[in-house]
């Protein structure tokens, strides 16, 4: 599905990706994990065509990333990003219509299939209330909602998530990233998702990627790598692990730690 | 309308009769090229200042904020001063031209980095390049001595004097910016969600930018070097819309460009009508256009949102 052969990638002198290669299953829901500054971002940036690494070799359904235009490639990958800033007071629904741009032709309007297909996300993730709101006018969690369904409404096989629950209250953060992993088990879409939240990952993702200074220290099945000595030594924190039958969770021993 | 008074009747009667009619040559000659092509400017002005919004996703944008008013003005003042005319009658507005499109280069070439334009540098870039030129402006109109009132009455703006050689120019101009501008208007509604997201939905933010920034300058330049400095206009009607019509481009571009000729047309004829002298245009789309945004603008700030 994607096929990262290698990336290399630096700002002013500084290598932020070192030598990245990794490849990327058709139908699974990838998390990575790291600290702040080991290349997440800058990772999915070049994934998604934002940042341009002139050292890399990348595949994209077989096809060379650098071979794709940006519209193609709006077809085959969605991003939620973690930060953006919307300037004019955008109506929610407008912005949602946005997510089809890449399917439409220039002074047409939007087909029956395509109002069908953002109705079906508005009642997915309860974003009916918003539809009339101006976007400036909701707060940061709220707009981190619809900017996730404008994403979804792309429907695209491919699906990137930048810290995309940050902002949400446990309530969404579990209906969105629960469309999500629906997605991924009935339409086989491919997910990579940064997470700060490690039990948001051990409950959804089924395989980690373990990011420190721009390489991949490990990865695998979600539950091998956070019961790993690596997560300590990465953190630079001791972790305390519970097991249940499914997941791993782990909590910071930090301070007193928990008793 | 105007300082000759010429009934309603006679008027009809002139454009039906044709040449032969009386106050034909007052009507026919100057004050429909000069009613068309306060319309025209308006109109242009205004999508140029909605696109501009737009591109740089700045609130506070107008057709000059890449400093071709200031370029404009300082070539008209350098003809104006060394008597240039090798260009013929129309010598000062073709400097000031190129005068604008140097600043438009020289402020893109700024604010483009390894291919990639920032907003912020493009502004920054207009500050500049606009202090630069105002400067020299200001050097000019030392040198100028007593030819001074001829600089300052090309700066303040106006549609005196237009002939229907201006009004085919901008006619054609026109065309061309609202067809191109209609094309792009979706694109820059994607502008707006910020790069990522633009780029995710198959935009290229900075070819966009950059395409859509030559072409309003450009057409912003003919405005200012036709019609010289008319503040304002540029700024106020795509921000009056949005209050009126929403956010969306599509429908605010056909909105500026019909309503900002209607208030240009409107505020043309205020000066040609009610006020005794032919006192420049520029100045009263700014001394009435300022308080009358101030007054809006306070009643919608109720919201908390800059628009």
């Amino acid at each position: 599905m994607i096929d990262v052969k290698k990336i290399n990638y630096s700002i002013d002198g500084i290598q932020i990706l070192k030598n990245l290669s990794f490849k990327f299953k058709k139908g699974k829901f990838y998390g990575i994990l790291g600290p702040n500054g080991s290349g997440k971002t800058t990772f999915l940036d070049i994934l998604s065509g934002y940042k341009d690494a002139l050292d890399s070799e990348i595949y994209i359904e077989n096809k060379e990333l650098k071979e794709y235009s940006h519209l193609k490639l709006a077809k085959k990958i969605a991003i939620v990003p973690q930060k953006f800033d919307i300037v004019f007071p955008f109506l929610v629904s407008d912005i949602l219509e946005m997510g089809r741009y890449p399917y439409k032709k220039k002074f047409f309007s939007l087909q029956k299939k395509d109002y069908e297909i953002i109705d079906n996300v508005i009642k997915e993730i309860g974003l009916e209330e918003f539809l009339n709101k101006e976007i400036t006018a909701l707060s940061g969690g709220e707009e981190q909602r619809v900017i996730f369904g404008k994403a979804l409404i792309q429907t695209t096989p491919i699906l990137f998530l930048d810290e995309s629950t940050s902002n949400l209250d446990p309530y969404y953060s579990h209906t969105l990233l629960d469309v999500v992993k629906k997605r991924v088990t009935e339409e086989q879409t491919t997910v990579i998702g940064v997470f700060h939240d490690f039990n948001l990952a051990s409950l959804y993702c089924d395989e980690i990627l373990l990011l420190e200074k721009g390489r991949i220290v490990a990865s695998g099945k979600t539950q091998e790598v956070l019961n790993s000595k690596k997560l300590d030594k990465v953190f630079k924190i001791g972790w305390e692990k519970y097991k249940t039958e499914k997941n791993t969770f782990v909590f910071p021993k930090l301070g007193g730690g928990l008793d | 309308m105007g300082y000759i008074n010429i009934p309603l009747k006679e008027v009809v009667e002139s454009i039906k009769g044709g040449e032969g009619a009386p106050n034909w040559y007052i009507i026919h000659e100057v004050r429909l090229p000069r009613i068309l092509t306060s319309i025209l400017i308006g109109s242009i002005l205004s999508m140029c200042g909605l696109v501009f919004q737009g591109v740089l996703l700045n609130p506070l944008a107008d057709p000059y904020t890449l400093g071709i008013s200031s370029g404009a003005s300082f070539g008209a003042a350098l003809a104006l001063v060394l008597n240039i005319t090798i260009f013929g009658i129309f010598s000062t507005h073709i400097i000031s031209f190129i005068f604008a499109i140097l600043c438009l280069t020289v402020v893109i070439k700024m604010g483009s980095f390894e291919r990639k334009m920032n907003p912020t540098s493009i502004i920054l870039g207009g500050i500049i390049i606009g202090a630069f030129f105002s400067a020299g402006l200001s050097f000019l109109k030392y040198l100028a001595d007593e030819g001074v009132g001829a600089i300052i009455f090309w700066l303040l703006g106006s549609f005196t004097g237009k002939s229907w050689m201006e009004v085919n120019i901008l006619s054609a101009i026109w065309v061309f910016g609202f067809v191109f501008f209609c094309y792009y208007a979706e694109d820059l509604n994607i502008l707006a969600l910020g790069e990522k997201n633009a780029i995710s939905l198959g935009i290229n933010p900075s070819k966009i930018r950059k395409t859509l920034l030559v072409v309003s300058s450009i057409l912003s330049a003919v405005a200012v070097s036709t019609c010289g400095i008319i503040g304002f206009v540029g700024l106020v009607v795509p921000h009056l819309l949005r209050f009126i019509m929403g956010t969306d481009n599509k429908k605010l571009i056909i909105g500026c460009a019909i309503w900002g000729g209607i208030i240009m047309g409107a505020a043309d004829n205020i000066v040609r009508v009610v006020l005794p002298n032919d006192i420049p245009v520029g100045v009263i789309t700014s001394l009435l256009g300022a308080p009358f945004f101030a007054l809006i603008f306070r009643k919608k700030m109720g919201g908390g949102n800059l628009r």
